[in-house]
């Protein structure tokens, strides 16, 4: 048997609407099996930033809680010398890069089975963030191009705003998967409120 | 609850991060040399500051850095953030 199951996959109920109201506010989906790459390394290095740029195409982000998009993968700072790559399944990059950066002094973990995405949109989406959410989500201070690191109804996440989605502006969580149930639980409960769609799991 | 400045994230909840006690305190080179007296007094004794006190702080909850805060104990106002490895700034008259 070749069957995958995501971390949130008994979540399975297609097109699902729930909701107190009439209201139909916001939507959940998880953006299941994903590639998640853990890379670190000294951007001071002067080759590092360099090889990654030129010869496999990925820009890292060098502000705090920002995100560059390049080809299809998504970069997302973490810390000074530490990003999550996001993008599809592939077997590619982890070798382009191990060989881009043999000799460097770097570290690329793959942590694509440790955790997941739950993706929100809809327009009420921030109002169901902020019932536990203590950053500032308005669009003036978190828009394109932003991710934050918080902690999210005790779980630790990584927010990413989405502006690609064709359904609208939408936030991606980044959670680990042992946490996934209980935060997809959790975001249920508080979009209860304003009335959600609970979608089928993207692959 | 405090909000902390993150170096690297600015102003957060006081929630997504650890206290790791006080700063500037410098393992003993040679540990083996030491008596146990001095060696207990490197693991355990602290200051135990009243007003401003440099203390480690980790913002486990985010960017997991650590960083270095001044922060008076009577008040807790925080009056200045460094980076990890950095002296203390000097005290204003
Ligand atoms: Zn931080």
């Amino acid at each position: 048997m070749n069957t995958r199951f995501s971390p949130l996959s008994e979540f399975t109920t297609p097109q699902q609407r729930f909701g107190a109201s009439d209201r139909l506010d916001c939507w959940l989906e998880e953006q299941a099996f994903l590639a998640h790459f853990n890379l670190r390394g000294d951007p001071q290095h002067s080759d590092f930033l360099e090889v990654l740029d030129e010869q496999i195409g990925l820009r890292l982000p060098l502000v705090a809680n920002t995100v560059s998009v390049s080809q299809q993968w998504r970069s997302c700072w973490l810390g000074p010398d530490e990003w999550l790559l996001l993008g599809p399944k592939s077997k590619e990059l982890p070798e382009t890069l191990m060989a881009g950066l043999n000799g460097m002094h770097y570290s690329l973990v793959d942590l694509s089975g440790g955790q997941t995405v739950i993706r929100i949109g809809g327009p009420a989406w921030r109002d169901v963030l902020g019932s536990a959410c203590t950053l500032d989500l308005h669009p003036r201070t978190f828009e394109a191009g932003r991710c934050a690191q918080t902690v999210l109804a005790h779980s630790n996440v990584l927010l990413i705003h989405v502006d690609a989605d064709e359904r609208g502006e939408a936030l991606d969580i980044v959670v680990r998967r042992s946490f996934a149930d209980h935060l997809l639980r959790w975001l249920i409960d508080a979009a209860m409120e304003v009335g959600f769609e609970l979608h089928r799991p993207r692959t | 609850m405090l909000q902390i400045d993150c170096p690297w994230c600015g102003s957060r909840d006081q929630d997504e991060f650890q206290c790791g006690g006080e700063a500037h305190i410098v393992r003993p080179a040679t540990p083996e040399d030491l008596s146990d007296a001095q060696w207990a007094d490197y693991l355990f004794n602290r200051a135990n500051t009243k007003g401003a006190h440099a203390e480690q702080w980790c913002h486990s909850g985010g960017c997991r850095r650590w960083f270095n805060i001044v922060r008076d104990t009577v008040s807790y106002k925080i009056s200045s953030v460094y980076q990890a490895g950095a002296s203390p700034p000097q005290e204003k008259p």
